[in-house]
């Protein structure tokens, strides 16, 4: 996973540093550029739509992390942060916002509503149960609503994820294809046949592509996992 | 003003009268920057001018009703911030009154004083957002950045009293969860002493601007009869020159023992409805500070050294004997309790009853009708927003404005939109 | 707010008879409030169902009456009742209620109208008389199934078009197989 794959010792990067020259991939130039600069999409629906406004108010300022721009379309963001309750109605109408977002994209799952359902997964008709049923998510924030730091924290955590993209994993997700529901006359979401009930239940609408064991055994999915580290933290650690 | 006007004032500009164009129909929402909160606007347009304008809601529909019918009071009562999320203290004073009042629970007056204080601060951010988002609406950033500043200020001494930021969760029956924290009362003053010299800053640079006014003065004309006539309270009624505020005229918590004055205008337009809620923050930080003064028992901090006292001394008295020194009680006042009678929440059935309560909250009339049958699940909770009644009025204030009206006369409505779905 | 505010008729379990067959004589006197008082002096037969546990007067009225008795309610000098703040509907299990929360501008008094919706559940829409009614009553019909007559717009408001039943009911079952997203 990790894309510095370069010749040189640490001594010789040192070295090359101090004068001026960095030796690097283009993978990490293009992720490092990538990462820094994730455009949220305002996709508030209820509560925390105001804990996403609190993070990019003054006093936790989501725009030192590169999010300064929050554009409302979906054609000109990277990130969709699902803040907020998404129910029966909606939807359908977040799922075609998702499709309209250009590759490549993220989601990131904010509160406790889009993880699971939240308050309302015991005994209400009409929330959906998590919006990882209808679109693939990559970091889930959990809390009721998250405080802001817990938002920047999912923040930092996908801007992680995003640098240690290759550039394999990209085209493959570009390619991927998401839908393989139909919106019948009733804007009803209808799964196609073929898809067995526990997939499409469990893990979302498709069968193939958002199977998360058979994405993670693939290696396809670059999950954040507790051993990747940034650059500077890896040379603390071969330090000691 | 109709489309035809509209050509014929605009130098330089020769339109051949009597064109024959189509009417358009243009779909706002259910995402938008612009909306507060999910809500669908199919908007039939004739050019710029609105011919019919038809809110779609629902697609924030979470079936809070049927959980009060599902959960016991007490465990449907954390779930009730989220009714109307920017002012969550309302929504739990109106749940809570309603038991009380069926189940005759007493209220001391220590009580009353917090939650009217913690009412009016959550007033303060609710309208803050509003001002905010609105001028955001009408293109200002900075306002946006200025208030919620001023929210984090308050959301500390929200989290210095009750432990979170946004859904509060404090307020249980026949009282509050906690005492008030040491020196927080000062805090409080703190924050109204300074809070109206930073309140004339925004409106120096809001109030007199020349493009707000021209953007919202004569637009979204509401007059009472207008507003009687779909069921909208709030600053919007009042903006219209009818002074229905209920916390005057049906005064409840202790509102009857604090002075102050009900915001009204009477131009009845967007910039009226403006001027009414920045009058109102004016307005509750008065309470605020009335409140303050009258709060009996005073700081958090000496009264629960006074109460540790109390029950020490009440302790040694009972072991007394005689000979011994004189044990001195120190006077505990009734009213300074936290709770009004100990309840064991997990296990409590109300009466059997039904009651309807409304309150004043930032966007109008707040209201909640329950019905209890004897067992420690409600029958049926019932909440009224005011927005679902304040965005009916929508349609017809629309009609025959032009398209670019829209975001300063809804966002002057100020709906929020789990109070319209619940 | 004494013991003798609780009065028995709202009990959960509900008379074995439709409302509107309570005969007043029969049923334990209940006094009449103001706006009660007020009503039968002019001439209608209402029910006086005493307060609720906040002091508020409670009515009910039958749905032959429900349109006439509303007029009054909103033009008479006495009980001036110009808005119409909410409708609740209710789901006793054998039959459906809306419960009518008004409130009068001018003198700042509440009052709570109950019409109950006959077997199949149809109820007169009071909305020539308050428009507000509009989408409080559409809300009713969404989440309950009380048809109101004379609704010039009655089809659901919080729920999506395409769903089936109502679902306040208290035996309603979700079973629809289009709805794929709620199953653990």
């Amino acid at each position: 996973m990790d894309n510095k794959q370069n010749m040189f010792s640490e001594a010789w990067q040192d070295f090359l540093e101090s004068n001026g020259v960095i030796v690097t991939t283009v993978d990490a130039v293009y992720n490092w550029a990538r990462s820094n600069s994730v455009w949220p999409m305002t996709f508030a629906t209820s509560c925390c739509g105001i804990e996403m406004m609190s993070a990019s108010a003054p006093k936790f300022d989501i725009a030192r992390f590169g999010s300064e721009a929050f554009r409302a379309t979906p054609r000109q963001s990277d990130l969709m942060i699902t803040a907020g309750t998404i129910t029966h109605k909606m939807a359908p109408a977040m799922l075609r916002l998702y499709e309209q977002m250009a590759n490549p994209k993220y989601v990131i799952a904010m509160g406790a509503c889009t993880v699971t359902g939240g308050m309302y997964e015991n005994d209400s008709y009409s929330v959906v149960r998590g919006v990882d049923r209808i679109i693939p998510v990559d970091v889930y924030v959990p809390g009721c609503p998250p405080r802001p730091e817990a938002l920047l924290d999912a923040l930092i955590q996908l801007q992680k994820k995003i640098r240690t993209e290759t550039l394999a994993e990209r085209r493959l997700r570009e390619r991927r294809k998401i839908v393989k529901v139909r919106l019948d006359e009733d804007d009803c979401l209808v799964p196609l046949e073929g898809a067995t009930e526990e997939d499409f239940i469990r893990w979302g609408v498709q069968k193939d592509g958002y199977d998360v064991h058979a994405m993670q055994e693939a290696g396809e999915l670059g999950l954040v996992r507790g051993n990747i580290k940034f650059r500077h933290e890896r040379r603390k650690q071969n330090a000691r | 003003m109709s489309v035809k006007s509209l050509n014929t004032e605009l130098p330089g500009v020769s339109v051949e009268m009597g064109m024959d164009t189509n009417d358009m129909v243009v779909n706002i929402g259910p995402q938008h920057p612009s909306t507060h909160g999910v809500l669908r606007l199919v908007t039939t347009l004739n050019g710029e001018v609105v011919k019919e304008m038809e809110p779609v809601i629902g697609y924030l529909h979470r079936s809070k009703e049927k959980m009060g019918e599902s959960r016991s009071l007490f465990q449907y009562q954390p779930t009730i911030d989220r009714v109307e999320y920017l002012s969550s203290f309302y929504d739990h004073l109106v749940f809570v009154n309603c038991v009380e009042q069926i189940a005759d629970i007493p209220v001391p007056k220590r009580v009353q004083y917090i939650r009217m204080i913690t009412m009016e601060l959550n007033r303060i951010t609710s309208h803050l957002l509003w001002f905010g988002t609105f001028l955001l609406d009408l293109g200002a950033s900075t306002p946006f950045f200025w208030c919620f500043r001023d929210r984090e200020e308050i959301f500390t001494l929200f989290e210095d009293l009750t432990g979170a930021r946004m859904m509060y969760n404090y307020y249980r029956f026949g009282g509050v969860n906690n005492d008030l924290p040491a020196g927080w009362l000062e805090e409080v003053r703190a924050f109204v002493k300074e809070f109206p010299n930073r309140l004339d800053e925004y409106e120096a640079v809001v109030t007199k601007n020349p493009i707000v006014m021209d953007r919202t003065r004569g637009h979204g004309i509401m007059s009472k009869e207008f507003c009687l006539k779909y069921g909208v309270t709030g600053p919007a009624l009042r903006a219209a020159g009818h002074a229905l505020d209920l916390r005057k005229t049906n005064p409840y918590c202790c509102y009857d023992e604090i002075d102050f004055d009900v915001a009204t205008a009477t131009e009845a337009d967007t910039y009226a409805r403006y001027k009414v809620r920045v009058q109102e923050i004016r307005e509750s930080l008065k309470i605020i500070e009335q409140c303050i003064q009258k709060m009996p028992g005073g700081d958090g901090g000496p009264l629960a050294e006074l109460k540790r006292e109390v029950e020490t001394q009440t302790k040694a008295k009972k072991k007394w004997k005689e000979g011994e020194p004189e044990i001195v009680v120190p006077h505990w006042d009734k009213d300074w309790e936290t709770m009004g009678k100990k309840i064991n929440l997990l296990t409590y059935k109300p009466p059997a009853g039904e009651v309807t309560n409304f309150v004043e909250s930032p966007r109008g009339v707040l209201g909640c009708h329950m019905i209890t049958d004897g067992t420690p699940k409600a029958y049926r909770i019932k909440w009224r927003g005011a927005s679902f009644s304040n965005l009916s009025a929508l349609p017809e204030l629309m009609r025959g404005h032009m398209y670019s009206d829209l975001m300063a006369i809804f966002g002057s409505l100020d709906v929020i939109m789990p109070e319209v779905d619940r | 707010m004494n013991a003798e505010n609780k009065m028995p008729d709202n009990s959960p379990i509900p008379p074995s008879h439709a409302p509107e067959e309570a005969v007043i004589d029969q049923a334990p006197a209940i006094p009449a409030g103001r706006i009660g008082q007020r009503l039968v002096d002019l001439g209608h037969t209402i029910e006086h169902l005493g307060n609720d546990a906040k002091g508020t007067e409670m009515i009910r009225l039958t749905r032959e009456q429900a349109l006439t008795v509303a007029n009054v309610l909103r033009h008479d000098a006495e009980c001036t009742f110009d808005m119409m703040l909410m409708v609740t509907g209710l789901d006793w299990k054998t039959h459906r209620e809306s419960v009518y929360h008004l409130n009068s501008t001018t003198t700042f008094t509440y009052l709570i109208v109950k019409i109950a919706a006959d077997e199949q559940d149809h109820s007169p829409s009071l909305m020539p008389v308050w428009h507000a009614c509009d989408w409080h009553e559409r809300e009713a019909y969404d989440l309950f199934g009380i048809n109101y007559d004379g609704h010039p717009d009655l089809r659901r408001i919080l729920m999506p078009n395409y769903w089936l039943g109502h679902p306040l009911r208290k035996d309603y079952v979700e079973d629809d197989p289009r709805l794929v997203w709620n199953r653990r």
